[in-house]
Order: structure tokens, then sequence, then C-alpha cells
């Protein structure tokens, strides 16, 4: 046993220990354990098998930058596809590799690496072509490296979705973030503080654990600071426009039984302060378990008190990993440093001889012996001389790379190329944005806390604010990358020897030379090509090499090779937290008339009916369907009496000198003569000549109108008038306001109706003189008061009773009570529909399709002839006159009487598969003609009155004769009865 | 089932609502006939000493609550006032708003699941309303002071029953939702 618990350090919670299984072996851990450190202090190194290739994998990052140690959590909570460098530890917790049978350790589908040979970048886009990719599909995927989804236990983790503000947003909790949070919160700011580990510091090495330490001091400080949030387990995932930041927070404090959280933070400023990623040398074999970054074996050494190795080698060309080699040697390991460089400096070369470190320069690492964990590297020194060192651990470090993704998400910043570190920087972002500490490639700890500092008082200034005082705090780290000489890998000995630079993807160099040599030169395109960045770490660790590398073999620079995008999200984010409680019914926002109790009293069947407007459908008998249930009530309005629930119809009140202007600009016809307690009936165009609703203004008085819109089209037209209010004529006098749910909705209707409103006894005349239609009344019935409409959308004559939604259930049961004579029934949307089909009125959402206009509809005789101007007519004008061929407005009798031919079904030539010459807008069965009938759109269609045309369903054509499409009432004299 | 935010939700009793729209002149001129004063713009809320309160809504909009006793009272005298005024108007919405209270100290977790508008006191103290969005519905929400700490929230009548499930389950209790509605439409709407 090589890879050790530490007796002492580490932020875990000795007094708390925790068992776990992992791939069958029964293991034990620490409160504070990832199951990564646990993993390791119990000595697993092979942890999974590549994603491709499916070879012996250990643990290769410490956190996010972790390229693949994917593992299905069986229980508790069910779940798969999890980091398990980020998965905290739990007791009973059951684990397993995933895409791995029967474990990680004696895997069948090793037997794979036999073919590597046959398996290069850009195998799949090759090999399966015929007869088409998706029988091969489930098979690639199958044997590919992500894990299954679990069945039916899944753990379905409770996510909330929110939206935060701040002046500042800090994000990264190392030296940086927390100097310039605390800077922040001390003057004042409200400050949001993200960091992504479990414990603050970033790789400050064991400070978050140290009582005493600055990092420490720094939490509970801002802990104290009355508009300071932190968040610890949270990542900053996306940068969006306008200093919108996502965040996913993890187990948040504070909020039982909530699993995610992601935040949607609004920001005055950001400050990122997310560190740097360290950079692996890919050498041949460099994927075997056991060799890790430096960077990793520093964070299991001081956050988990975890030494992964006894015998270790630490390859490196900078001297950050000096400090790795002296954490490890302190950690009992004896260590050989091989440095790429002939002079390091002198002070960790004199650090490493006093630690009893033995040191290589000017040599590389050329290959990892071994197969399911590191047992030697050979070593070739500058006189190629190559040496065998035994050893279970290999630390790398290639370098650093900022982590400015997020400023790179917002499209300002571009990223540099710097020679002295060998990595790509950022430069500036938009103006209330910046980069502190190691993102901004400072990577001295003090230097980082300054930069920190001096950036939350440059952002403070900004916001108005003086920063706060900060003390330089005593941080020591004395080895970090100040001079990095680029090994972007080193080329292999053998031929035969795979030199993994992704191992996400496993992508080899010969990948890359590969898809270079078939043209795949511009990065976007090798990475795709080859998927070099495109795994679970999303190129973090590779991603830098793949640049060199290609550089390497094109002679081009690595500024000129370029970066991929960088794009969001930062770190896998479950969908679930996005979305949050927002599903199903939560999805869009629903709503109810006053009377929906009344409905379901009723038995009505409740569904959305036009702008999230739950109504009625049908109120079904005993033994009834929906569809003589619709009949049912439709029959009654056509012989008896109806009632039916228009209370979602749009309602706004206008007030004002040039009502009658906005009216005229507004709808098609001439509306500036209409006279006091009388409607009219227009059409409303949009600015492109197509209509855009139809409804009725009633002129109230002679101060006061009151337009009503289409359901469907209230919040669009409520917003169409203000903008010609608010931006066309701003110096009209209107005063407008939306009145829709002050008032309910009785609508009664049917041959029968006026002597049902006689019988409520109203306390107004409803003779058909004192009330024509398009009329108007207000009165009382009995103690409810009520403003009656003449207007008919059935084709028989009706009563628009509205009443202030308080009396609306009061004024159904008097309805009902009054029509129980007279067979009257209340009435759904699916026998509206019916009667309104065979009356021949348009509707919102079937005929007016936002491709017809007024005259395509049979509403041309509307079109005033004396407006000079309405809005969209020289739309209209203009594409009648260009293409004068238009769909028109057709009735249509299949020629089997009793075949319903789907809404929305094409009408083409002949019924062929070719381009469509119209389509059903509306189909219903007639209670009148007691058949099926339909209303469609159709090429020409009124001069095509008795020919016969073809809908198209699927692989039937279903023949229909054209007629006019006014079914019932053809004269309106039963409407105007 | 536990709260995880701890808030208390309360449907206020429904309440006298006008709104008047129109030029800032035309406001005062149609308030101060019913003598009620035009909140400087700013989301200012005006309260009166009978308990009415006026909240300057936007540039061109007001909104006037009161107890439902002070209805048809402030009516009348709302709709004389505003019968002068050629460029302005007022219309009676008590029946189209519904009043929640939200308070406790998990208010603001709450309402932030749903509303993109800044909730800190900072930005929001009370005293103030702002229009905003509430998951896709349009609110306003005043501030209510200490104590009792937390927000009145206006929103159109129709939307209550999906405020009142979102308030639930944005608080961590179970859905609220009315049984019987949110059904599937009949088979022949389904695409064919």
């Amino acid at each position: 046993m090589t890879a050790i618990r530490l007796s002492s350090g580490g932020v875990i919670d000795r007094t708390r220990p925790l068992s776990f299984s992992f791939d069958g072996l029964s293991l034990g851990g620490f409160a504070g354990d990832t199951l990564a450190s646990a993993l390791l202090a119990n000595d697993v190194m092979l942890v999974g098998r590549s994603f491709k290739l499916h070879r012996p994998r250990g643990l290769f990052g410490a956190g996010y930058d972790d390229p693949g140690s994917m593992v299905e959590r069986l229980g508790p909570r069910p779940a798969t596809n999890q980091l398990a460098t980020t998965t905290m530890l739990e007791e009973g917790g059951v684990y397993r590799s995933v895409s791995t049978w029967p474990s990680a350790r004696r895997d069948v589908g090793a037997v794979v690496q036999l073919f590597a040979r046959l398996l290069p970048a850009g195998f799949y886009y090759k090999t399966f072509m015929w007869p088409t990719w998706h029988l091969f599909e489930p098979f690639i995927r199958g044997a590919a490296g992500l894990g299954r989804v679990p069945g039916v236990d899944a753990w379905e983790p409770v996510g909330e979705s929110r939206f935060g503000s701040c002046d500042l947003l800090v994000v990264g909790a190392g030296p940086a973030g927390l100097a310039a949070a605390l800077v922040a919160g001390r003057s004042g700011a409200s400050v949001i503080l993200v960091d992504d580990g479990a414990a603050p510091g970033g790789r400050l090495p064991g400070d978050g654990g140290d009582p005493e330490g600055w990092t420490s001091a720094c939490w509970r400080e801002l802990a104290t600071l009355p508009k300071v949030r932190l968040l610890p387990a949270a990542t900053a995932w996306g940068y969006h426009e306008h200093n919108l930041v996502s965040v996913l927070e993890r187990a948040p404090r504070g909020a039982p039984g909530l699993d995610l959280r992601n935040w949607k933070i609004r920001a005055r400023q950001v400050i990122v302060a997310a560190g740097a990623f360290e950079r692996p040398i890919p050498f041949a074999d460099s994927d075997r378990p056991g060799v890790m970054l430096a960077s990793a074996v520093r964070t299991w050494l001081g956050r988990f008190a975890v030494r992964p190795g006894g015998q270790a080698v630490v390859f490196t060309n900078n001297a950050s990993a000096y400090g790795t080699a002296l954490a490890l040697a302190d950690a009992g390991a004896a260590v050989t440093l091989v440095d790429a460089r002939t002079e390091p400096e002198p002070q960790a070369v004199a650090a490493l001889a006093s630690a009893g470190v033995t040191l290589a320069r000017a040599s590389l690492v050329t290959k990892a012996h071994g197969r399911s964990r590191v047992e030697a590297v050979d070593v070739i020194d500058d006189g190629g001389q190559v040496r065998r060192l035994p050893c279970d651990l290999v630390a790398v470090s290639g370098g650093w790379n900022p982590a400015f993704h997020l400023a790179s998400q917002t499209r300002q910043a571009r990223s540099i190329w710097h020679d002295e570190l060998a990595t790509f920087v950022a430069d500036h972002g938009p103006a209330s944005f910046r980069l502190a500490g190691a993102a901004r490639a400072e990577f001295e700890p003090v230097s980082c806390a300054l930069d920190g500092a001096l950036a939350a008082g440059e952002a403070l200034a900004t916001l108005g604010l003086r920063a706060h005082a900060f003390e330089t705090p005593h941080l020591s780290e004395p080895f970090v990358a100040r001079r990095v000489e680029p090994v972007w890998f080193v080329p292999p000995r053998r031929k035969a020897d795979k030199v993994f630079v992704d191992l996400a993807g496993d992508v080899t160099t010969d990948d890359v030379g590969l898809a270079l040599r078939e043209g795949f030169d511009s990065m976007e395109l090798l990475k795709r090509y080859t998927t070099a960045g495109m795994g679970v770490d999303q190129g973090k660790s590779g991603n830098v090499n793949v640049i060199g590398i290609v550089g390497a073999l094109t002679g081009a620079t690595t500024q000129t090779v370029g970066t991929t995008t960088f794009r969001p999200p930062f770190v896998p984010v479950e969908f679930g937290a996005i979305a949050g409680q927002r599903n199903k019914a939560r999805l869009y926002p629903w709503r109810h008339t006053p009377l929906t109790d009344w409905h379901i009293a009723r038995g009505a069947v409740m569904y959305e009916a036009g702008l999230r407007w739950q109504r009625p459908g049908y109120y079904p008998l005993p033994g009834e369907n929906w569809s003589a249930a619709a009949a049912r009530e439709a029959r009654a309005v056509r012989q008896a009496a109806g009632v039916y629930d228009g209370t979602p119809l749009g309602k706004f009140q206008l007030k004002g000198r040039d009502v009658p202007r906005l009216l005229d600009l507004l709808y098609i016809s001439d509306f500036s003569k209409l006279g006091p307690r009388r409607g009219k009936y227009g059409v409303m165009l949009s600015d492109d000549g197509l209509i855009m609703d139809d409804g009725v203004v009633f002129r109230l008085d002679e101060q006061r109108w009151l337009l009503h819109s289409s359901t469907g089209a209230a919040d669009r037209v409520h917003q169409h008038i203000e903008q010609v209010l608010q931006v066309h004529h701003p110096e009209w006098q209107v005063s407008l306001i939306p009145v829709t749910s002050q008032w309910a909705n009785a609508t009664l209707c049917g041959p029968m109706a006026r002597e049902v409103l006689a019988a409520l006894q109203p306390d107004f005349d409803i003779t058909r003189e004192a009330l024509p239609f398009m009329g108007m009344a207000e009165g009382m019935i009995g103690d409810i008061p009520v403003r009656l409409f003449r207007v008919s959308w059935t084709g028989e004559a009706s009563f628009e009773l509205n009443t202030p939604a308080r009396h609306a259930a009061a004024l159904w049961d008097k309805i009902m009570a009054a029509g129980a004579a007279f067979g009257i029934t209340p009435v759904g949307s699916e026998a509206n529909h019916i009667l309104r089909v065979e009356a021949g009125y348009i509707s919102t959402g079937h005929e007016v399709d936002g491709t017809s206009d007024a005259f395509d509809l049979g509403l041309g005789p509307l079109v005033s002839r004396t407006k000079p101007d309405f809005i969209g007519k020289r739309s209209m004008e203009l594409r009648r006159r260009v293409d004068p061929e238009r769909f028109e407005l057709v009735g249509l009798l299949p020629t089997e009487p009793s075949r319903r031919v789907p809404e929305g079904a094409p009408i083409t030539p002949a019924g062929d598969r070719v381009d469509q010459e119209g389509f059903v807008s509306a189909c219903v069965s007639s209670v009148v003609h007691d058949r099926i009938i339909a209303l469609g759109l159709l090429r020409n269609g009124r001069s095509r009155m008795g020919e016969t045309v073809h809908a198209r369903v699927r692989d039937e054509v279903i023949p229909m004769t054209v007629v006019d499409p006014v079914f019932h009432d053809a004269d309106r004299a039963r409407v105007k009865s | 089932m536990t709260q995880r935010y701890a808030v208390t939700v309360v449907t206020v009793p429904m309440l006298a609502i006008f709104e008047a729209r129109g030029r800032e002149a035309g406001l005062a001129a149609g308030l101060a006939a019913a003598c009620l004063p035009l909140p400087a713009p700013g989301g200012i809320l005006a309260v009166q000493p009978d308990g009415c309160a006026v909240l300057r809504a936007g540039p061109r909009r007001v909104v006037i609550m009161a107890d439902m006793t002070m209805e048809a009272e402030l009516g009348s005298a709302l709709a004389r006032g505003f019968a002068a005024c050629p460029d302005a108007d007022v219309a009676l919405v008590s029946d189209m708003f519904c009043v929640f209270d939200l308070t406790g100290p998990g208010a603001e977790d709450v309402l932030a699941q749903g509303a993109p508008l800044d909730l800190s006191e900072a930005a929001l103290p009370a005293g103030h309303g702002s229009g905003t969005e509430l998951w896709g519905t349009t609110v306003i929400l005043i501030r209510i002071a200490r104590p009792e700490a937390g927000f009145r929230i206006v929103v159109e009548r129709s939307f209550k029953g999906f405020i009142e499930d979102w308030l639930a389950v944005a608080s961590g209790s179970g859905s609220a939702r009315r049984p019987g509605v949110m059904t599937a439409p009949p088979p022949s709407w389904q695409p064919s």
C-alpha cells in the first residue's frame, strides 16, 4: 500500500468516519472527504476506464479540472456521471465506475484496446456511413464512456432557480477573491462571493482548515458583514450580457431539502478571481493511474491529508511543482524531481537539496510503465541517456492556464499569448468586469490578494464608494510559475507508444497530427474532428497543450493558432437546476376566470383556450364523450339558449379627445362617426399589413370607449396600442386602461336568449328597438350591476352580460335559474368552436394565422375607402399588388360527410406531395347540417367554388368540395333578431 | 410539510382599487379632486391617514388602494375628479386584482425565485413599490415595513391560483394547485 492517509492535517473531520463502497470494495473515509480523496486514501488508484479505448484511468485533477473520474452513485439517491473529485463522501454511499463491466479493475470492454490502432480520430465519420449512422449509434453510445441513467429510482434533485442582485459579484475565494470581497464588504457594498470549493482558500495549501490562518479569518469576517452573502460550493458557470452571471450552488446552506440552486445574479460590478488550472506534460502512457497533476497532489496533501504515493516522480518545466515535491517529501515520500529546464531557480534547487529530494535537470519523462497503476517511468537526460525510475506516483506540471473563461464569455476580452508564462491571458473585458489574481496570471499569493484588493477598489470607485483599508496578508508560497519553458508533449521513443493529450476524449498526439494532415487545421475544426476539449472537463487540462502541439506540428506560433471559443457552462450543470420548480403546470402562467369553481362544480373539463386562460372545454353528462357533449351544447344554442364564459376577452378603456383618431389608425374601418351607446366590429392589422386581431369597440358615452380584443391577442393588442401612443403619437390625448379581468362575462345566446334575458327582469329596456344588434345597455339585474353588449360570434342572437367579477357566480346562477324553463345549457369552448365555424366567423389562431389580410378572409368591404391611412394599409396593398394570388377563406365539405379532417392539414394539388395550395383551418361536426364541415384558406379560393380539392393527411388524401364559408345564418337575420 | 423558507402568505381581503392613467397634470388634478396626492415618480407609496394608499406605479400610472368600505365614496370622488381631466382617466379595478402579503425572513428568498427585480431593502425600501415580473405574470411589489417585513403582491386576479401555487412551492411547501384544472384537451386537439 503506497497511498496513505496522513495522521494529521487536512480539512476533514476525523471524528466522523464514513463507510462507503466502490466497485464492490468496502472502504472508509471521513466527513469532508470527496469520493476521490477517500478512494486515494484507501489506495484505490484505478477509478474508471477511458471514454473510447477503455484504458485504465485514475484521478488526474482534484476538482473540475479532472478529465474523467466519473462514477455512478447507486445509492443513496441513484445518479450517474458524478465527478468523483467534486462528489462529497456520505455515509453508506455505494458507487461504481461508469461504463465498465464488471468493474474498472476487470473491465471486459478493455478488449477494445486491441483494436486501438483502428480507431483514430474521425473513425466514426469514416466508417459508419452505410446504411445510416443511426444503425450503429446505439451500440457505439452504449460502449462509449458515460454512465447509464438510473431506472425508476433515479434521484430527482430538488432544484431552485432564483435571481440575485449585488453591487459586486466576486468569483473565487482564493487570496484574490477573499481580498476583493473583504475590501468591498467593509466599504458597505452588497457583495456576493462565490466559490466552488467546499472550503475557501483556493490553492492556498491547507489554509482553509487552519482556524488561525488568514483564509479562515477572512471568511469569518465576511460572514459578519451584513451586506455580504457567501456562497460556498457554488460555481459561476456562465457570463451573459450586462453582468448577468449564472451560478450553480450545490446543497445550499439554510435551505433544507434543497439540492441545487441556480442563481441568475445581476451584478453592477464583477471580479473574477477564479485562479488558474495547471496543465500536464503529456508523455507516452501518461494516462496511467498514478500520473496526476502536481496541483492535485498538493490538494490531496493539504486539504485531505492524503499522500497519493510513497515513491514519487515530479515532472515539471516550472518552479511551482517544487512546492509539491517538498510537500511530498515532508509527508514522507521518496521524491525525484525531473525538470525540463537546464537552469531551475537556485533557491528552489537549494530547498530540494535540504529536503533530500533528488533533482534531474534538463531531463524529460518519456514513458510511464505499469498498467492499472504506474510502476516506473523512463527519464531521458539532455545527453540522451535513458534510465528507469521505479515509482508509484508521478506529479506533472507543464505550466498554468489562467481561468479567464468568464472573461472570454463576455465576448469582449480577447485571449493573448504570454511568452514568459507560456500561456494565454485575457485582455480587457467590459468596463464593469475585472480579472484578479491567478486568473490574471498573477500566481504569488500575496500579490494575488493585493491584486484582488486593487480590483475591488476600482470597482467600488465606479459605484461611488470608497475602498476600505486592506492589510497585506502574510502568505507564503515561494515557488510559483514565473518562467515556464513550454513542453507541449514529450515525443514517444517508440512509434507504437501513445501520448494522450486530452484524457477526457482519449485524444492522442497522433490524432492531432492526423487531423492536421486531413486538413482540419483550424482549432475550431480540429476540436470537433478529434473531440479534443469536448469532454467533461471541456479542455481545462488539455486544451492549451493541443494548441501548442498544433503550433509545433505546423510551425505556427501559439498565438497564431489561437484558442477555441469558451462557452457556458463552465462546469456541467443539471437542467433541473436551471428550470428550478418551473415545470409542468408552473412552466407558464395559467389564468382563471372568476367562474372557474362554478364550471368545475358543473363537471366542466377545464383546459387552456387562449393566452393561458383555463376555460371549460365542455360539460359532459354521464356517459358523454367530448364530441357528444360539445354537440349537445351547440344544439342547445341553435334551438334554445346557451350561456358561455367570455370573461377572457381583452377589454381596454379609452378616454380622450383623440380616441377616434387612434381607432381610425388602428382599424381598417372608419370609427370616427361611432356614436355613444353603439358598437362596431373592426379588424386590426400589424405593420406588415396582416391581421393582428379582430374585435368590437363600443362607445360608452361621450368621453369613453371600450375596446374588445380577442382573448388570444389581448396582450399583443395592448402592447400595440401602447406603442402607438407612447412612440408614434405621444402628443395624442388618449388614456388607456386595461380592464380585462375587472369584468366577468356571461354571453347569453340562442333563439330564446331574449326570453331568458326578460325572465331575468333587468331594469332596462331590452326590446329590439331599444337594444338592436351592436347596441348596448347598462343597468341592474336584481342587485347585480350589468353592462350589456349586443354582439354575436355564434350565428344566433347574443347578449353579452358583463358584471364586476365579484358578481360573476351570482349572475350565472340567476341566468341558469331564469333559463331553466327555456332549456338553457352552459356552453364550453368546443361547442363555441362549432357554432362560430357554422356561422363562418374567423378566429385568431385558426384563420387569423399571421399570414392573412382582411381581403383574404372576406373582410374587404370593411376596409375604409375614405380614410387616408391606417396601420398596415400600405403593406397590405403592396403585398396584394406584388402577389395577387392569395390564400382565401372558403368553406370545405369532405366528400365523405363523416370524415373529419385534422385542423392544419395541408391542401395540395390533387393531394400530391407538392407545395400546399392551402390548409384546413377549422373542422367541426355541424349540428345544423349533421355532417362534417370545415373552413380553410385556399389559393384563389373564392373563384374556385364547387371545385374538388384535396387535403393530405400523412398517407391519406381527403377530397373536399369548395363552398361558401358561411354555413348558417347567411343573411345574419338570426344574429340581428 | 416543513417550509424551506420562513414565510407567511396571507391573501388580503378584497381591497378597493382604482387605476388612473394619463399625463402628470391630469393625474394630479384628478387625484386632487379626491383629496389625494400624486406621489413623485420612483415607486413611492403615499399612505393617507385614512389608510388609502396611492402608489406611483409609473410615469403615467397611479394605483390607489383602500379599504373596501371606502370603495363607493372614493370611486365617486375619483370619477368626479377625472371627469374634468381630458388627459387622464380612472377605472375601478377592485375585481381585477388580488393582493397577497408575503412576510417573514424568507420573503425575499421566495420572491427572488420569480422576480428579476432587485429586492434588497436598499433598492426597494419600505414605502416603495414597483412593477415587475413574477413567474411570468405582471405584478406590483410593495415592501412592507418592519416589524412584519415582507412584500405586498398585487397581481391580476386571474393569476391568483397560479401565484398561490408558486408561493407554496417556492417557500418549500407542497404544490397548492387547484384540482380539476389543467386537464388535457380532447384527443382531436392532439397534433395529427
